[in-house]
């Protein structure tokens, strides 16, 4: 979306425009459910967290000062609502984690399992589905770090803040985290090549 | 320092490019009809808490003005003291009239804050809140 018609859709939403809310949810939802769902291992939570991501959207839509940080501001409600998912969980007493979904229920484990992939009917290739799992496997630290920085625009400063870890280790987890899947995806590529 | 941590960012946002051959997953169809509708609902919503705060203010203004007229009306002729008490006064009027405002902010608001936590219900509760609203203000347009 261009600065100048993203603004335009966002003025329009201010003065409470249906058809402006429209145009941010075709274009942001799919991104947003994305992380939400490699996030939480399930498309029902996804779903419901997707939803409450956009109607704290609009609730605060007209008291939000965009100045081009839309997407950094849309994502942290998003993670927001994950890390606060996680907190009532730990209150209940399970296990805390921002990405607290178990391996079991990781996205990849749910397409086994439902038969779906949720690649808009298409079936995804070898890799693909080889990758999703490599992200299933990684710690929830390391997983829920990668995939802020790859569906948000935040920068890892940015998530620095929301996690509250410094920006070092930050950084650090992100890297190994790459390097793990890297390592991953490789011997993947060893073993089927044998 | 700085720099190292801007190679290593230079360095992650690289190898971060492995993740674009991830499956891209959406939203079925019939999940986003249901989000829309969830957003016009509550789009509607917020309308509707924006419009009673407006004539919430305008009440609070008219009620606060006529309050500080029958002050002065009523205040001694001719005390020496009355031009200073009718200025602490105007003071604490426009503070009471912000912590009305406020609460009243808060009270609509307040709707919203845990009506993720409560579910539907405390959205319910706060339709049927305007329902009463928009029913008592079509009776006083009626009088």
């Amino acid at each position: 979306v261009s600065r100048t018609s993203l603004d335009e859709i966002l003025a329009r939403a201010c003065r409470r425009d249906p058809a402006a809310l429209d145009q941010l949810v075709d274009r942001y939802s799919p991104r947003v459910f994305g992380l939400l769902y490699r996030l939480t291992g399930s498309r029902d939570v996804a779903e419901e967290l997707t939803q409450e991501t956009f109607l704290r959207l609009v609730r605060t839509i007209e008291r939000y000062d965009h100045q081009g940080r839309f997407e950094p501001w849309l994502f942290r409600i998003a993670a927001n609502l994950v890390r606060d998912r996680a907190r009532r969980r730990q209150r209940r007493g399970e296990e805390y984690s921002l990405a607290d979904h178990d391996q079991a229920a990781g996205p990849y484990a749910a397409s086994q399992r439902d038969g779906t992939d949720g690649t808009d009917g298409l079936v995804a290739d070898e890799e693909r589905v080889q990758l999703a799992a490599a992200i299933d496997a990684l710690s929830p630290a390391e997983r829920e770090i990668i995939l802020l920085r790859h569906y948000s625009e935040l920068s890892f400063r940015e998530i620095a803040e929301l996690l509250e870890i410094p920006l070092g280790t930050a950084l650090a987890r992100a890297h190994r985290a790459l390097g793990r899947l890297r390592a991953r995806m490789t011997a993947r590529e060893e073993e089927s090549t044998k | 320092v700085t720099n190292d941590l801007r190679q290593l960012e230079r360095a992650v946002d690289a190898d971060a490019a492995l993740l674009d051959h991830l499956p891209a997953v959406g939203l079925d169809d019939a999940a986003r009809d249901r989000l829309r509708r969830a957003v016009h609902e509550e789009n509607a919503r917020c309308r509707r808490r924006d419009r009673w705060l407006r004539v919430g203010r305008s009440g609070l203004g008219v009620a606060a003005a006529a309050v500080l007229f029958v002050a002065l009306l009523l205040s001694p002729r001719g005390d020496s003291t009355a031009g200073l008490r009718a200025d602490v006064a105007l003071d604490d009027w426009a503070a009471a009239l912000a912590e009305s405002e406020a609460e009243l902010t808060g009270l609509l608001d307040g709707g919203w804050i845990s009506g993720y936590d409560q579910g539907d219900d405390a959205l319910d509760e706060l339709d049927a809140m305007f329902d009463s609203f928009d029913a008592s203000w079509q009776q006083f347009e009626e009088l």
